[in-house]
């Protein structure tokens, strides 16, 4: 080969390389094995393998659900993604923006007793950011559900 | 408190980087210059 | 000198812009219903990351034509691209996680996002590490834009992570789901970061091609000598 075409053949390998882990992560294979949290849905279809696994369990906090004990510092909700919900257990106050129906990724393990039992919540964010309604302070929003409970 | 601690801190980090950079790269520019200067100015005592 | 006057109108339009922006984004702008005052991070947030891509893509494009066409001042751009892009990438993590601890409740997670962010990072590192270890001009360049063209691959999919796969962090914001007065906040400053960037970058380019002047000057004083 002529170091012209060798270039040429050498650019074009290169594109294809590109283009082929490019489409690899858009359409497919590695989207599975990417899976930041599950879904609780997702977790009760595993069955019985679930148990004990470390794993991210994501949804939305029922409203309604939240229990918390300032004294255990025991905090207990309910996670949904709309078709299943699981019991959630953690110990330990939650980040400020934790709330009734805001989106939650939890890290813990799946208890055979069907509760999750969780070390780290996480809250997740969506990509709306709003100015506050007129009359009510920025902070209360997130910080209602806990400033009675929370503060000693 | 409204996490104004962790906003002050971000800024702060973020400018102290790029104000940073910015006076370290004026230091290398003026640097590299002395240093291109130094080696034309001998040769021209040569010449 | 054009670039360096080129560098000059840059900087002092930056300054000229900064200014303001700040201003809006931390006064004139409201704070997050949610999040309060800490989402204000915000408006140097993702001007980082406009920056970074600015001078990754920048990187990139000047790498391709180095190598199509082997002139020095492509090479010159790609490492200036690059070093300051580094830059830009740093305060884009360091105010996200500043960010992400009072909101999600944790200075990191290993989300896709996160991850992907974090290789970007150490591909363009990488770079700059090579470009500092290899003696000769052009196999440098060489080597560099190597480097430089496949570790792009990595930015689009930084980008699209949040299409594709479930992430803590959120996915790109539209000016639909941004109050309008944050926008205005945001354009400035997005306007402020791009103009800093190009006067950084230029500067950058500037020192590029004075020291490969020199580097040039004293193997042509070696092969004298010789």
């Amino acid at each position: 080969m002529s170091s012209k075409a060798r270039r040429r053949f050498l650019w074009m390998a290169g594109g294809v390389v590109v283009l082929g882990v490019f489409g690899y992560f858009a359409w497919g294979g590695l989207g599975k094995s990417l899976v930041y949290f599950w879904t609780p849905t997702e977790l009760l279809a595993k069955g019985g393998s679930a148990y004990g696994t470390a794993v991210r369990l994501g949804g939305m906090v029922v409203p309604g659900s939240v229990e918390w004990n300032a004294e255990t510092r025991d905090l207990r909700f309910r996670l949904t993604d709309g078709d299943t919900t699981v019991p959630v257990e953690s110990r330990g106050a939650p980040p400020q923006m934790f709330a009734e129906g805001i989106g939650v990724v939890v890290e813990g393990v799946f208890t055979p007793a069907g509760v999750f039992r969780s070390h780290n919540v996480m809250v997740k964010h969506s990509s709306e950011y709003r100015a506050p309604e007129p009359g009510k302070h920025p902070a209360e929003y997130y910080r209602k559900l806990f400033r009675s409970q929370a503060s000693p | 408190m409204d996490n104004v601690a962790f906003l002050a801190g971000a800024y702060a980090l973020a400018f102290v980087g790029i104000v940073g950079y910015a006076w370290s790269l004026n230091r290398r520019l003026r640097r590299a210059r002395a240093e291109a200067e130094a080696l034309s100015e001998p040769r021209s005592e040569q010449r | 000198m054009r670039a360096e006057s080129v560098a000059k109108f840059l900087g002092v339009a930056a300054v000229v812009v900064l200014l303001p922006g700040v201003y809006l984004g931390l006064v004139w702008a409201p704070p997050d219903a949610l999040m309060g005052n800490v989402q204000r991070i915000m408006y140097v947030h993702f001007p980082s990351w406009l920056a970074t891509g600015a001078g990754y893509l920048i990187g990139f494009v000047a790498s391709v034509l180095y190598l199509t066409r082997r002139e020095p001042r492509w090479d010159w751009w790609a490492e200036a691209g690059i070093e300051v892009g580094v830059l830009f990438n740093c305060t884009g993590l360091l105010t996200g996680s500043i960010w992400g601890r009072p909101t999600w409740g944790v200075w990191w997670t290993w989300d896709p996002r996160l991850t992907t962010t974090a290789i970007m990072l150490l591909i363009f590192a990488g770079y700059l590490v090579v470009r500092a270890f290899v003696e000769d001009p052009e196999a440098r360049a060489r080597v560099a834009a190597l480097v430089a063209i496949v570790g792009f691959a990595d930015v689009p999919i930084v980008y699209f992570s949040v299409r594709w796969w479930r992430t803590l962090h959120q996915p790109q914001s539209s000016p639909e789901t941004v109050d309008p007065e944050m926008v205005v906040a945001l354009r400035v400053m997005f306007l402020a970061f791009l103009l800093l960037f190009g006067y950084l970058a230029t500067r950058r380019y500037l020192l590029a091609r004075t020291r490969w002047e020199t580097e040039r000057r004293l193997l042509e004083l070696e092969a004298a000598r010789g």
